[in-house]
């Protein structure tokens, strides 16, 4: 028994950090999540700035 | 035959408790169980000693009790209560001498449950190591009996606070020898010990010790329940050990290359923008294809003995993205091996792309000790993170070695009650 709990346990880990691995979990900056958007850093740009190609 | 031999039981001559006499011919005492009188059996059972009303160690095995060791039959005929005292911890065990009329004397000890069986050695012809030498010794002593090397173990002082029935020499309550005991290395599981005071002062015995749970079995006693693990005890792997070793093992490969195919799936890094950002700011237009997973910005600069505050937006067709700022710094020094450095030239920002299409990212220079920097900006999409899958590697990693390596950490199991520290473990 113990050792299905194991294998069972094991497989279930390995499926969650093939998904986390997959999907980007982690990858994304604190500051820049959507949670964090504030859609300015406050006067860098104010005037505007100079476009580039 | 001997009059012990003819004599079957007899009353203490002390206590007048019946005693059955075991042991055959060459037992040369009897103690009485009841009132600790030591007879001399080879002189009509007269009393020589009384060591008074002991208390009885605790033991599965007692007096009179018969079974088959290696198809010989051998009968319990006596019982030492021992132990050891040393740096105010004691340890106690007990020694049962058990007799078989064609194979003589050997010994069953009981120790934190584990139970053993010892026998005298006739045929070791090398130097007898004595507690003396082991402590003059510099490297861990050994010794080779039947062909195999013996490393030295422990030494234990020990005492007898207990006797009762017979024997073939004259164990008394407050004796006191000396063993020094070797294993062999790797697998293999026995004991030499070499006993000073064995039978009496003065006297020396080689004898040899395995372990043998299967004998409370044999003698009708109850299996005592074994305490820790014994220096004796052979390993035997527990059902689905090998297995559980090899799963993890493949769970690693598996997980090693799931990270290699997340590692793969990364969209391509390009590089968006190259040029000097002042305190204006830049506007960089670039395309979003993806949106199912985040996107990487890594970001570049020459910085040297200086730093910088980059403003960093995104704006997308759904509007601002993202508003950040990042410091990048860096600092060396000295020459040489005294040459230092803190701090990085590069720093990235991970986001959430709001929907594809075309984006616009906004840099400027907002803080630091020079007006502009040189940058590249690169872009990556549909970034994975294979961290999780390493993570994942690594702990599978550890199971395995845990599952592989358990007939090892037994051994070391076994030794770690030894008392030899080499010097350079100082």
């Amino acid at each position: 028994m113990a050792r299905v709990v194991l294998m069972v346990g094991s497989l279930a880990i390995l499926g969650a950090a093939g998904w986390a691995s997959w999907t980007g979990v982690g990858a994304v900056s604190s500051d820049a999540a959507p949670s964090a958007r504030t859609g300015s850093t406050g006067g860098a740009f104010v005037g505007g700035a100079r476009r580039v190609k | 035959m001997t009059a012990a031999d003819a004599v079957r039981a007899i009353d203490c001559p002390n206590c007048g408790a019946g005693l059955d006499v075991l042991g055959g011919g060459r037992v040369v005492t009897q103690v009485c169980g009841y009132c600790g009188a030591q007879l001399d059996a080879s002189d009509a059972y007269r009393v020589l000693k009384v060591f008074g009303d002991l208390p009885r160690p605790a033991s599965p095995f007692s007096l009179g009790m018969s079974g088959e060791v290696r198809g010989v039959a051998f009968t319990v005929i006596g019982t030492l209560g021992q132990s050891e005292t040393w740096g105010g911890e004691t340890w106690a065990w007990v020694d049962h001498m058990i007799y078989s009329p064609t194979h003589g004397y050997a010994w069953i000890t009981v120790e934190d449950g584990h139970v053993l069986l010892t026998r005298k050695v006739r045929d070791f012809d090398g130097t007898f190591l004595t507690s003396a030498a082991v402590e003059r010794s510099e490297q861990r002593p050994g010794r080779h009996w039947r062909g195999r090397s013996y490393q030295y173990y422990a030494t234990s002082n020990w005492r007898t606070d207990y006797v009762e029935g017979a024997f073939n020499f004259r164990p008394a309550v407050g004796d006191r020898g000396t063993t020094v005991s070797m294993m062999p290395g790797g697998r293999a599981v026995d004991m030499l010990h070499f006993v000073e005071g064995a039978h009496g002062a003065g006297e020396r015995e080689v004898e040899v010790s395995r372990y043998a749970p299967e004998l409370a079995a044999a003698f009708g006693a109850e299996a005592p329940r074994p305490q820790g693990t014994h220096p004796l005890q052979p390993y035997v792997p527990r059902a689905g050990t090998g297995f559980l070793a090899a799963w993890f093992g493949g769970l690693v490969a598996a997980a090693l290359l799931g990270a290699i195919v997340v590692l793969g799936a990364r969209g391509a890094e390009r590089l968006l923008w190259e040029g000097v950002a002042d305190a204006g700011g830049v506007m960089v237009p670039f395309e979003l294809t993806a949106t199912d997973r985040p996107a990487r910005l890594r970001i570049e600069t020459e910085v040297d003995q200086s730093w910088t505050w980059l403003g960093v937006e995104v704006e997308g067709p759904d509007g601002p993205v993202f508003g950040t700022g990042r410091e990048v710094g860096y600092y060396s020094g000295g020459s040489g091996e005294d040459r230092w450095s803190e701090g990085s030239r590069r720093t990235a920002i991970g986001f959430v792309p709001g929907a594809a299409g075309p984006h616009v990212l906004r840099l400027a220079v907002e803080e630091g000790d020079r007006a502009s920097e040189r940058v590249r900006v690169f872009l990556r999409e549909r970034q994975t993170n294979a961290t999780w899958l390493l993570g994942a590697a690594l702990l599978f990693g550890l199971a395995a070695a845990w599952f592989a390596s358990a007939a090892l950490r037994h051994r070391k199991r076994r030794w770690a009650g030894g008392d030899w520290t080499d010097e350079d473990d100082d």
